[in-house]
């Protein structure tokens, strides 16, 4: 057989098994069987929905709820010798760390835990603070402004995305430390300092440039939601610019605040690698308190009592933070 | 250094221990048959097998090769028998450890018996350890725990006991390691030490005047305040300040009469030296980093991290025992649980354990090996041992396990002031 033949012969091949294909998944989707099940699921659409949902709900149960239920478990088992879990039910996990070393009378809390996630919520509120401070003029500026290089400021918004986040607290170790560059700007204005590495400056700062674009986009968000002829119609009553923000722009950008505080405090208050990498000895948070307890202490179940509390207290903070400012409102319409 | 690495060999022998030794023999050796084979016989042997040596505690010494053969016929049968694999999966260090085990012994490994080494790293041993115990059974042929991590790996039943018979240069190893026994388990050996190193002292000679040897008392002066930097383990600081103190780390008594009195004292002092520290390092990354930007010019660290960085030009940062001694580590290699390649993986304990093997890889790592193999390269490295491993301190994993949530509780309060 000449190579021609042989290559008519392929080809004809290669057709006959597409058409073989092309036939046999026109038959499959033309079953009837099939094509009903479209035609009910088009028909039914919160049945569409739930299928959509589902699949949404069903990766959160089997992989955010049932470890969750695990380390629910777990933190009422016990550690045995050698790190081993003991799956006897007691409390004992979280009666050392909520009362032990707690004389509630004379307020006196040695308590390690507790002190620990004090200071979580204190760091997190700081940083909640400064990127609020931080953000609402650029987030208020990219929501009100005409210009057209917006979309190209918002990307820079975004842009520390891109960099790692470990990379990121590694240059403020250059920044802040001994010979960086902050110690190196202040030593030029007369004043003398050892840099500001490892201590709670330095977690705080480092929060704050990290989670600082939380905060700008919620607020732009909402700011660039609000009607003009609103601020317009203030000032035509005789508003100044500045009464016309306080009470016609800042209100209406409360979803954006709240939205973004929330995001902000959350993710502060859970942070890891900033008290790992910027803090000073004094400085851990309750990550990685828990991070030790089970890893170099292998207390699997006292860390994870360490989770549900801090979990426990977390969620109720939310709640009531929901009570004053509604989050159905934040993040609905 | 009279509290050498048979002393605390010794301590697990004491009176006092020698009950739980035989009991948790007893336990493990029946985990380990029932997880290896199931089989109800097996299970009996392996009782007979831990109660009828349980009495016999003396046997640390060495000479344990008798029941050590009655492991192998009770578990051979589970575990492939005698035959290499075509591959061997390897859970090791990253970074510069990795690079140095991959070339200097598991290239030449494979070059030599054809078997296909299989890689994946770690940067933590909790971590790694953690792994390892959530991960089904087989995951893992060979993996890395340190000397410290070993005794949770073997009471968690993360290892398979490495039977000795299979491992035909194991008398390489220096004696000190042949007799340490972390785990108290009997005459099973679940690890076989690679190498070996100190927390010893780093200096920088542009800001810290004399020359050695130092005593650790020098981290306490105040000159350093701001400038020190610490490993941020509480059992790496209790022992330490122990050593300073003049008390045997593994009893923490000094001249006090009782443990409590005596982890008292080296608390106090624990929380003195704490006001001078700038932060505790936790990784080998994080103190090249203060050392090198001289942040720190006082404190501690590893030998190999230190080399690394005199390599790179820092001439004027040393690594130093300190006449008190310091705290000895090793990293050893282990057979994860219900490893289906065991044979294989004697077989790679046997290879790494070549003098030739030793002779290259161990300068590369930076670190002595724990083998008697040695050469002027080896001789040269900062922890290198003359005596053999003699002088080296090691914790006593079960003095530790015992004491260490007061000491980790203890040292977060000294950190947070409220000590």
């Amino acid at each position: 057989m000449s190579e021609r033949h042989q290559r008519a012969a392929d080809s004809a091949d290669r057709t006959g098994f597409e058409r073989y294909r092309y036939r046999l998944w026109t038959g499959v989707l033309r079953a009837e069987p099939v094509l009903r099940a479209i035609q009910a699921l088009k028909r039914r659409e919160r049945l569409l929905t739930a299928v959509q949902a589902g699949l949404g709900i069903a990766w959160m149960a089997v992989f955010l709820l049932a470890p969750l239920a695990y380390i629910l478990a777990l933190s009422f088992w016990q550690r045995g010798a050698g790190g081993v879990v003991v799956q006897e039910f007691a409390l004992a996990n979280y009666q050392s760390i909520l009362l032990e070393d707690v004389q509630l009378l004379g307020w006196q809390i040695g308590n390690v835990y507790l002190l620990i996630l004090w200071q979580s919520l204190k760091f997190g509120f700081l940083t909640t603070v400064t990127t609020l401070l931080l953000g609402y003029v650029p987030g208020y500026f990219l929501g009100r402004t005409q210009s057209k290089y917006r979309s190209l400021l918002l990307l820079l918004v975004v842009l520390p995305f891109w960099v790692p986040l470990i990379i990121r607290y590694y240059a403020w170790i250059l920044v802040m430390g001994n010979e960086g560059m902050v110690t190196t700007i202040l030593g030029w204005v007369g004043v003398e300092s050892g840099g500001f590495l490892y201590t709670e400056v330095a977690v705080v700062t480092g929060l704050v440039q990290v989670l600082l674009p939380f905060m700008i986009l919620p607020i732009y968000n909402s700011v660039a939601k609000i009607d003009d002829e609103f601020v317009e119609s203030a000032k035509t009553m005789g508003a100044t610019p500045l009464r016309a923000f306080y009470e016609v722009t800042l209100p209406l950008s409360l979803p954006g605040i709240s939205a973004g505080s929330i995001l902000v405090f959350i993710l502060a208050v859970g942070s890891f690698m900033a008290p790992a990498l910027l803090g000073g000895p004094a400085n851990s948070m309750v990550a990685n308190l828990i991070s030790q307890t089970f890893g170099e202490s292998f207390d699997w179940p006292l860390a994870s009592a360490m989770a549900i509390v801090y979990l426990v207290v977390l969620f109720t903070l939310i709640t009531v933070f929901n009570r004053f400012v509604g989050l159905e409102e934040v993040f609905g319409e | 250094m009279d509290d050498a690495l048979d002393g605390t060999g010794g301590n697990s022998d004491g009176d006092h221990t020698t009950s739980t030794d035989s009991s948790s023999r007893g336990r493990l050796s029946r985990r380990r048959v029932i997880g290896a084979s199931g089989a109800a016989i097996a299970g009996l042997a392996g009782c007979l097998d831990g109660s009828s040596s349980g009495d016999g505690t003396e046997t640390s010494d060495g000479s344990d090769d008798t029941s050590e053969s009655a492991g192998t016929t009770t578990t051979t049968s589970s575990s492939g028998g005698q035959e290499m694999a075509d591959t061997l999966k390897f859970y090791s260090w990253g970074g510069s450890t990795q690079e140095a085990l991959t070339e200097h012994l598991i290239e030449p490994f494979e070059d030599e018996y054809g078997v296909t080494v299989e890689q994946s790293s770690f940067s933590s041993q909790d971590k790694m350890l953690a792994n390892v115990r959530s991960s089904p059974d087989g995951s893992y042929d060979v993996i890395m725990p340190s000397l410290s991590g070993s005794y949770n790996a073997v009471k968690q039943g993360l290892v398979e006991p490495i039977r000795l018979d299979n491992v035909d240069t194991w008398s390489n190893l220096l004696p000190a390691f042949q007799e340490y026994n972390s785990a108290a388990s009997g005459d099973d050996h679940y690890v076989a030490p690679l190498y070996y190193g100190t927390v010893g002292m780093v200096y920088n000679s542009d800001e810290v005047s004399g020359s050695p040897p130092f005593s650790w008392q020098e981290t306490w002066k105040d000159q350093y305040s701001g400038a020190l930097t610490l490993e941020g383990f509480a059992f790496v600081r209790v022992f330490t300040t122990a050593l300073s103190l003049g008390m045997d780390p593994n009893v923490m008594e000094g001249d006090t009469g009782s443990y409590e009195k005596g982890i008292e004292k080296v608390y106090d002092a624990m929380a003195e030296q704490h006001e001078y520290v700038t932060k505790y390092w936790t990784s080998g990354q994080e103190q090249t980093t203060l050392y090198s930007n001289d942040t720190a010019v006082l404190g501690d660290g590893w030998s190999g991290r230190i080399l690394a960085l005199q390599e790179d030009g820092y001439d004027n940062l040393h690594y130093t025992i300190p006449e008190e001694g310091a705290f000895g580590w090793a990293d050893t290699f282990a057979i994860a649980k219900g490893s289906e390649r065991r044979y294989t993986a004697e077989k790679f304990l046997q290879y790494a354990y070549r003098p030739e093997v030793q002779e290259s890889l161990s300068p590369t790592l930076g670190y002595p090996p724990a083998t008697q193999a040695t050469s002027s390269d080896i001789e040269a490295l900062p922890d290198f041992d003359p005596s053999g491993g003699e002088r080296l301190k090691f914790q006593n994993q079960q003095f530790k396990e015992e004491h260490q949530d007061d000491w980790n509780s203890t040292f977060e309060k000294i950190k947070l002031g409220q000590y």
